[in-house]
């Protein structure tokens, strides 16, 4: 399994290098092979330790595309948002962390969800726990925390109707209760 | 007609990366930063190479544009992320006042660990 991510691995960097350089030769597919294998020497791929059954990235194409748009949406509406408070006088930060319990088990589709988080203006994945994926979110401005969790988690339902639809129809883990943690 | 497109994408860009710069400046902690310093500007860099790419004739440019568009959008916030994880852990002074933590509920021995 991690052979064959490694493999992966290399392909892909091949494939970026040869996009760079703009022109598919010997020498620009071999120097991308030779500076993917070295990164992977250097910095292995991770194996996962996971049972196999703990869930993996399903693409639903049209389910993504549409997740693509409403994140572009959100990205420029809240691009906007943090610009104004920006350039406005006065300031309204008002700063906060929500916790974010996820429905998925895929490391994959968890990743997808905090990026998202993260790149969206306003709001920044902070801490992630594990088993369950728990994100905890730092928020620019926090007026309600209920209303930020209900934003978080139409960003996660659409994410899963993308690539984890069976996660999406679990129902939505109460946020508002404690989790005490032992270990990170 | 195109060349106005580009251009408002790139003026657009330009100006949010500049925000982003003031962003820097007028925030007052280093998490409320790392939301002026990564968002702002990914967008606008992401404008300004649409912008580039729309000018630029040849179309193999335009696959390292995209490229580099699709870099910054995938590492940006993975950065973001450590620079603000490593900030929460350094202790309240680096964390500055928050409202409402939920984290801290959930894990009060890493919180309250001064840094």
């Amino acid at each position: 399994m991690t052979r064959i991510r490694s493999l992966v691995a290399v392909a892909w960097a091949t494939l970026v290098w040869t996009a760079l350089w703009g022109s598919v030769s010997v020498a620009n597919v071999l120097a991308g092979a030779v500076i993917g294998i070295a990164t992977i020497l250097l910095v292995p791929v991770a194996g996962d330790a996971r049972p196999a059954e703990a869930g993996r990235l399903r693409l639903r194409p049209l389910a993504a595309l549409a997740f693509l748009v409403f994140f572009l949406r959100q990205l420029i509406s809240a691009s906007a948002v943090v610009a104004w408070e920006v350039v406005t006088p006065g300031s309204s930060i008002n700063q906060g962390i929500v916790r974010l319990p996820l429905r998925t088990r895929s490391p994959g589709v968890a990743t997808v969800i905090a990026n998202a988080i993260s790149l969206t203006p306003g709001t920044l994945t902070l801490e992630v726990a594990e088993d369950p994926f728990v994100l905890y979110v730092h928020i620019l401005h926090l007026r309600s925390v209920e209303q930020v969790r209900g934003d978080l988690r139409e960003v996660e339902r659409r994410a899963l109707l993308a690539f984890d639809p069976e996660a999406a129809e679990l129902r939505a883990p109460e946020g508002d209760q404690h989790r005490s943690e032992t270990s990170s | 007609m195109l060349t106005v497109l580009s251009g408002v994408l790139m003026i657009t860009g330009a100006l949010l990366a500049v925000i982003a710069g003031a962003g820097l400046q007028r925030f007052e902690n280093v998490l409320s930063r790392m939301h002026a310093a990564t968002k702002p500007a990914t967008l606008g860099l992401a404008l300004v190479l649409i912008g580039a790419a729309i000018q630029i004739p040849d179309p193999r440019s335009g696959v390292k544009l995209l490229l580099v568009i699709l870099l910054q959008f995938s590492t940006a916030p993975v950065g973001a992320h450590l620079v603000g994880r490593a900030a929460y852990g350094a202790g309240p002074e680096m964390r500055g006042r928050i409202d409402v933590d939920e984290l801290a509920m959930d894990r009060p021995e890493e919180s309250s660990a001064s840094g």
